[in-house]
């Protein structure tokens, strides 16, 4: 049985003409409701953040619009392996940083004047600067990372 | 003096008259006075986004964001455009700069089917794709999806790029033409900032995004709109039908959002058509390596951005890799197997066995209302270059001179969408006659403010044949 069993019978009015939306007639919340069901079923499996290839070559405090905005720039004060987090000393105190899964990290190697690099969290070590892209709306002492970059000092 | 000495000096008179007429050429008529200087009106920040766009190359490797989005090709290219360039255009950058040579580009497929290369999933993999115009990027490219999982940042989710996921950082216009500096400008495979190119300033990439916005539609149609061809009246009508055409659902008065009511959000989303599982795509037929494009994502999920269609017809190729040529084969797209068994196909199919099955005479219709729309499109924009021109001012910081020859464009666009389809004779011609007036005005200049005057008044009369 298809996902949208009533598709003809959405009602044209809610689709089209832009206006406020009526109360929904029970055959009809079903329509929607399963059309709404297939369209987490069409956007869902995006659990990355999308396409972030040129990012990665753009310098840590570079990202208009992000750095310092919505990451963090600092040292790396300790790593935990274990726990997947890593914690950095910033201005307003220490942030641990949660770290999922598939987070891209990248090797900022423009102060050596080299093509940034793809690298892992095991490239994370104490006293290197870092920035965080986090995921969270709001700046926390907790937080998530998007994706990290690693200074490669000269 | 005597009668006859009178007429001795009539006829000496008359002969030095008529002498003075041979050997004297008539005055010329007088061509009047070149125009005065144009007035230069408009907002600064978008005429500096415009010298931008088409002359920045950030230290790069020559290219702009022009060289891919010409201003005089509907910010776009194709194969039949690239065929008129010399080979020392920053576009073929690939085939004269050796660090370039490998994996920067296509030249075959570039040269064949307009196809560029993107490497959307990182430095080690790569697709090709076409250039989407940058029209109306003001009512196209905001999003905000039901699920929050489709967005990078919780703030704001636009989209941008084939995959809606063109961009860096904040996703906006501003992040993407970041993005496309690293990707297209880079002197070498390297992408080192300060050696390869330059990352544009915030100063400069507000000034671009202002000008991207200015471009084009600045609000959505209204449809349905009252259109005087019977075949694309009845080709609006099935594109509007929640039954037939069903093409309201994704583009909502031909645009690029989705309607008011989806449940599926709100603005312009993405969609897995089924465009990837077409047979015959342009580069397998060219034979030519190539990944099949997952769309959104790393790894994608096989969706992809819905464009607007108001600027179809004249922007073709179709489709993220430019797989079908004509607007009509793009409308039979959603007749065939790729899409009805397709996640977004089976979708709207409902309880019928096909999501869309129209037949040749409703997809004629259909693609004849998309042509109308897009010569609808055509008259707005020659509006702005023409009355500009008659006004005797800049636009958007291109002098008159400018204007005048790149309406051209525009006037042969409206032909091509017309004639193309057969549609409406009478408007073709008074786009040939405002086409007269146009190279008229340009080999003239002193006539140009007259000769944009007139034209305009031959626009809205065409415009009058296609739309009460």
């Amino acid at each position: 049985m298809p996902l949208i069993s009533h598709m003809d019978e959405m009602r044209p009015d809610l689709v089209f003409a832009g206006l406020p939306r009526p109360t929904i007639p029970e055959e009809n919340t079903m329509s929607i409701r399963s059309f709404f069901c297939l369209g987490l079923l069409l956007v869902l499996p995006v659990l990355t953040h999308a396409q972030q290839a040129m990012e990665m070559y753009i310098p840590i405090g570079a990202s208009v619009g992000v750095s310092n905005i919505s990451s963090v720039i600092g040292k790396v004060a300790a790593v935990d392996e274990q726990n997947k987090t890593f914690t950095i000393n910033d201005a307003s105190g220490i942030l641990t940083i949660a770290v999922p899964d598939n987070t891209p990290v990248w090797l900022d190697r423009s102060k050596v004047g080299d093509s940034n690099q793809i690298g892992s969290t095991a490239d994370l070590k104490a006293e290197m600067t870092v920035e965080v892209k986090y995921r969270e709306a709001t700046r926390s002492p907790a937080l998530t990372a998007e994706w990290i970059k690693i200074e490669i000092p000269r | 003096m005597n009668a006859y000495d009178l007429g001795r000096w009539a006829s000496l008179t008359g002969l030095v008259i008529l002498l003075s007429a041979c050997e004297t050429p008539t005055p010329p008529t007088s061509e009047p006075p070149p125009p005065p200087p144009p007035k230069q009106v408009g907002d600064p920040l978008v005429i500096k986004g415009r010298e931008l766009f088409f002359k920045e190359t950030f230290n790069g490797n020559g290219r702009t964001c022009g060289t891919c989005h010409r201003e005089d090709h509907n910010l776009t290219i194709d194969a039949a455009f690239i065929a008129t360039l010399p080979k020392n255009d920053p576009l073929f950058v690939a085939e004269f700069n050796p660090a370039l040579a490998k994996n920067f580009e296509n030249p075959k497929l570039m040269r064949e089917f307009g196809l560029i290369l993107e490497n959307q999933d990182g430095p080690d993999t790569f697709n090709m794709r076409s250039v989407p115009h940058v029209f109306a990027q003001r009512v196209s490219i905001a999003s905000n999806p039901n699920n929050r999982f489709h967005c990078f940042s919780d703030t704001q989710c636009p989209r941008t790029g084939w995959s809606g996921d063109g961009a860096p950082g904040t996703q906006d216009l501003k992040a993407f033409a970041t993005g496309a500096v690293i990707q297209h400008f880079t002197k070498s495979l390297s992408r080192v900032v300060g050696v390869d190119f330059r990352l544009p300033t915030e100063a400069e990439l507000i000034a671009m995004e202002a000008y991207q916005l200015s471009e084009g539609r600045q609000e959505d149609l209204q449809l349905p709109l009252p259109l005087k061809s019977v075949v694309a009246a009845k080709g609006q009508e099935i594109f509007n039908s929640p039954t037939q055409g069903k093409c309201a659902f994704c583009h909502f008065n031909a645009g690029a959002n989705v309607g008011p009511g989806s449940p599926l959000g709100q603005g312009n989303l993405n969609f897995n058509t089924g465009v990837e599982d077409l047979p015959d795509q342009p580069e397998d037929l060219a034979g030519e390596p190539n990944n099949k494009d997952d769309g959104l994502g790393t790894p994608g999920d096989g969706t992809f951005n819905t464009p607007s269609l108001v600027e179809a017809a004249d922007t073709g190729p179709f489709f993220h890799n430019h797989s079908v040529a004509t607007i009509e084969g793009a409308v039979a797209f959603y007749n065939g197997d790729a899409f009805n068994n397709s996640p977004a196909g089976q979708a709207i199919r409902g309880g019928a066995s096909k999501a869309i099955n129209l037949d040749a005479t409703q997809m004629v219709s259909v693609a004849a209302f998309l042509r109308v729309i897009n010569a609808l499109h055509n008259i707005d924009e020659l509006d702005d270059m023409l009355g500009a021109v008659a006004r005797n001012e800049y636009l958007d910081g291109e002098h008159p001179e400018q204007v005048i020859k790149r309406s051209l464009n525009d006037i042969d666009d409206a032909i091509m969408a017309l004639a193309g389809g057969s549609l409406h004779p009478d408007a073709v011609s008074d786009f040939k006659e405002t086409r007269a007036l146009v190279e008229e005005a340009v080999q003239y200049p002193s006539r140009r403010i007259k000769l944009a005057a007139r034209a305009q008044t031959v626009i809205a009369r065409a415009k009058s044949h296609i739309v009460s």
